[in-house]
């Protein structure tokens, strides 16, 4: 194990994680917004028989195999973007000494959100 | 005294001017997205279950303490979005011949515009 301040230089991960964070920045950006509406004030109700009406709009629209694409690609991407900001801003606020760590946790957890993602729009 | 130089930052520098904290703002977007996000599961998940744990589900958003934590992350996400969409002339700023296309026209070429039909889509998608 190289325990120097200088590591030696090998391959990063660095660009990966950048490009991640970049495609799921964009991603969030164009369908967090909106997905947070419909949840929020669209399907939010206490009367049975909406609340079927919505569970069939939804669940319908939900089956159809371009938007379970689509939602698995936001989710994915946009849980890597989030990983990737906390892990610079957690950084920034005086972890830099743990990086190792903080990369692991952040990433690690992205990865797991992801796994949940895939499981939870293959079983709908 | 040998190794590089590792500065020790305060983790409350970035109250030292508006610039950061609006950086620092910004950063935080990605926590409440995440958080969102993290909600956004179990909601698929009492999809996947049917209809009785989803319709529950639906009641049980059905009150203000949802609702605001729906209006905090919404205010969340739609910061990313135009902080997000207000950099991407500088991150890829787009040539007219030999001539760098206005910052406006890109921000709404290449975000708002997309985010405005996609959106609009959504809300087609489920209310129609």
């Amino acid at each position: 194990m190289n325990q120097s301040n200088h590591p030696a230089r090998g391959p990063s991960s660095e660009a990966l994680w950048w490009a991640l964070f970049s495609v799921g920045g964009v991603m969030a950006a164009l369908f967090v917004p909106a997905i947070i509406f419909v949840t929020g004030f669209l399907l939010p109700t206490s009367d049975p028989d909406t609340a079927t009406g919505h569970y069939v709009r939804i669940h319908g629209v939900v089956s159809w195999w371009p938007v379970r694409i689509v939602l698995v690609g936001v989710l994915v991407f946009s849980f890597f973007h989030c990983a990737h900001r906390v892990r610079h801003t957690l950084m920034d606020l005086g972890l830099r000494d743990q990086e190792a760590a903080l990369k692991w946790l952040c990433y690690g957890a992205a990865l797991a959100g992801s796994v949940a993602t895939v499981v939870m729009i293959w079983r709908i | 005294m040998t190794g590089p130089y590792r500065p020790k930052p305060k983790w409350a520098w970035f109250v030292q001017r508006p610039g950061y904290i609006r950086f620092m703002i910004r950063e935080l977007t990605a926590v409440f997205i995440g958080a969102y996000l993290i909600f956004l599961l179990v909601l698929l998940s009492k999809l996947g279950r049917g209809e009785a744990s989803f319709t529950a589900l639906l009641a049980t958003l059905h009150n203000s303490f949802w609702e605001l934590l729906h209006v905090a992350a919404l205010i969340a996400a739609v910061w990313h979005t135009i902080t997000w969409f207000n950099a991407t002339p500088q991150a890829l700023p787009v040539f007219i011949g030999e001539n760098r296309a206005p910052n406006v026209l890109v921000a709404i070429g290449m975000g708002y515009g997309p985010w405005i039909m996609v959106s609009a889509v959504i809300l087609w998608g489920v209310l129609r």
